[in-house]
């Protein structure tokens, strides 16, 4: 709760800065503001290992970027994590180092995820979050990134359960609400641009 | 130099990941939903066991047609008391309570109820004022809990309570972990209604657990059959228990023949020495909800699907809804000779060439059987959703998921709604 706490107000000061300077630099080209950030991350969990790309697309204002993600992850379940994301220059204004958090939702991929026979009934969004730091090697005007990551997703099923009401006096489904909380460590390598 | 700086970078950054790596855990927290029960005093509950106000029927169970009354269960609570004396105006006078209670029938002024595992015999000359006359302990054993419940043998459980239960633990890999059930009764609670017509007692429906043939209450189990001799009707005494095969749902009487329907078949006692039940037949099928009727020649067989299973123990599909009519003019051979397709089949009742069929969401189906490999729908009401039915003299009696339903047959082509008594608003 604290950590995701931190984040929010993270996020939130990113956001407020961008604003602030947005409007001071109103005559600026906002397109040479934009940057796409584009990972792949090896996650490691105490469940398995397993792998994510991410893409998080958004504008730079001096030492905050913001932007949207979305991304395809592997881990025990697939799902589409979808989040905003801020970055903080930590060295000046050169992109060298950054830390970076996110929040967000996680989509379950149904179609997926069906080959789970023992276990039948629909997905619900939960929560995704990670917060981490990149290291940066220019590459002319892009740069190659390597990072590392805390990641977080949470994974809902209403897992069918077909069984006794003694209220009703009949069989029928009473679901079993099964809530994965899924804490990896991520390695990152992306390409920025 | 940058070279060297960058690569020093990187490895610190690795060392930390599998420094941190030990700080992840992947968790699961799981939420059953579960009941409780709420108990009391086997005591206290049997002084309650008398004639009270008229409760509102909340969730129809099993219906009793005796003189000019209906008896309606209330599943797991007791009987409504229904003065039917002009079905176009039936009234709920009185509700006995009888907690666990899912089936009765009624001789002599004699009502039978199950209490649980128990049967009660209830003195009800004057409805308005039942008495309990006698407590046989132990009749139904089968009736059982499951995943390791035992209840407390000293008192009865009058209701459940429903909640959820946390459970979070640490998750490694749990997708062969089966799924785990919360406290339920065995499917030996079955809806169903009480069936045939034997003197001095009363009309039952298709899809009892109970049945009166003279001086003998017959109660089928889970897997068993027994012959309650009910001469002395306030002191009924149990004469013998039979094996029947397994998952046995109901029971109908056809003069000294007992048709017992199960999830595996149809089987045929004679009761003709009624102390001691002899089978005769049986029509087997595969794993579905099994009541059945007769008449001279034909058993009529609704099987309804279990919609949980994807395939029966022997491999066939479980999802198959139909009404099997059967030759029994060979008891000891019955032969299959028509099957119809149903929606969802349940109860269901005759009266000359008449058929009545429950059949679930499609409502209530009334059939000319005068050719029963021919049958011609007469009318289809879709308006309720019945399990059960009994028709007698142009009048049937229909117990639905909204209530408790008269139609006048007497005119088969102009059926007529002639009363309803709504559940929750009676």
């Amino acid at each position: 709760m604290k950590k995701l706490t931190s984040l929010f107000f993270l996020l939130v000061i990113g956001i407020t800065r961008i604003s602030a300077q947005a409007s001071a630099s109103k005559n600026k080209n906002l397109l040479s503001n934009f940057h796409s950030y584009n990972t792949v991350q090896l996650l490691n969990g105490s469940t398995t290992t397993s792998a994510a790309i991410i893409s998080v697309n958004g504008f730079q204002f001096h030492h905050f970027f913001t932007g949207i993600g979305v991304g395809y992850d592997y881990y025990y379940r697939r799902s589409i994590p979808l989040f905003v994301e801020t970055r903080y220059n930590v060295v000046g204004k050169i992109r060298k180092l950054q830390l970076f958090a996110n929040a967000g939702a996680n989509f379950i991929v149904n179609q997926q995820n069906k080959n789970f026979v023992n276990k039948t009934g629909p997905y619900k969004t939960g929560r995704y979050w990670s917060a981490g730091f990149d290291y940066f090697i220019p590459v002319k005007t892009d740069a190659l990134t390597i990072g590392i990551a805390y990641s977080s997703k949470q994974v809902i099923q209403m897992v069918d359960n077909y069984t006794w009401n003694p209220l009703l006096n009949r069989s029928e489904n009473i679901p079993i609400k099964e809530e994965y909380l899924l804490n990896r460590m991520a390695v990152r390598l992306g390409w920025v641009f | 130099m940058k070279i060297a700086q960058s690569i020093r970078n990187i490895v610190a950054y690795f060392l930390l990941v599998l420094l941190v790596s030990s700080c992840v855990k992947d968790k699961l927290t799981t939420t059953h939903t579960l009941f409780k029960p709420v108990y009391k005093s086997k005591s206290a509950v049997l002084l309650d066991i008398k004639s009270s106000s008229p409760t509102t029927l909340l969730q129809t169970g099993k219906l009793f047609k005796y003189g000019e009354y209906i008896f309606v269960n209330e599943l797991n609570k007791g009987v409504h008391i229904i003065d039917n004396s002009n079905p176009a105006a039936p009234v709920n006078k009185y509700f006995i309570a009888i907690p666990g209670s899912i089936d009765m029938a009624v001789k002599d002024n004699t009502l039978y109820a199950d209490i649980y595992t128990d049967l009660v015999a209830v003195d009800i000359s004057n409805p308005a004022v039942a008495v309990l006359k006698k407590v046989m302990q132990n009749v139904f054993p089968e009736r059982q809990y499951q995943n390791g419940f035992m209840p407390d043998s000293s008192q009865y459980i009058v209701d459940w309570v429903k909640y959820e239960a946390k459970d979070e633990q640490d998750f490694l890999d749990n997708q062969n972990r089966g799924v785990q059930n919360p406290i339920f009764f065995s499917n030996f609670l079955a809806n169903s209604t009480n069936s045939g017509v034997t003197k001095s007692a009363g009309v039952s429906g298709s899809m009892a657990r109970f049945t009166i043939i003279d001086n003998y209450l017959y109660t089928v189990g889970r897997s068993n059959l027994s012959a309650i001799n009910i001469t002395n009707t306030i002191n009924p005494v149990m004469e013998k228990t039979v094996g029947v095969g397994w998952e046995i749902e109901t029971i109908y009487p056809l003069k000294n023949k007992l048709f017992i329907g199960g999830q595996t078949g149809m089987f045929i006692y004679d009761v003709s020495s009624p102390a001691n039940p002899v089978f005769t037949g049986s029509f087997s099928h595969a794993c579905f909800r099994d009541p059945v009727i007769a008449d001279e020649k034909y058993a009529y067989v609704t099987l309804r699907a279990m919609e949980q299973q994807g395939t029966c123990w022997n491999g066939t599909a479980a999802q198959r809804n139909e009404l099997d009519i059967v030759n029994i003019t060979n008891l000891a051979a019955p032969v299959l000779v028509k099957i119809y397709d149903m929606a969802e089949p349940k109860g269901l009742s005759k009266d000359g060439d008449y058929l009545f069929i429950c059949d679930g969401k499609a409502g209530l189906k009334v059939y000319n059987a005068a050719d029963v490999l021919n049958l011609s729908l007469i009318k289809q009401i879709k308006t309720i959703t019945p399990f059960d039915v009994i028709v007698q003299d142009g009048l049937a009696i229909v117990v639905a998921d909204e209530g408790i339903f008269q139609y006048d047959y007497s005119n088969i082509n102009n059926i007529k709604l002639l009363s309803k008594i709504v559940v929750g608003n009676n």
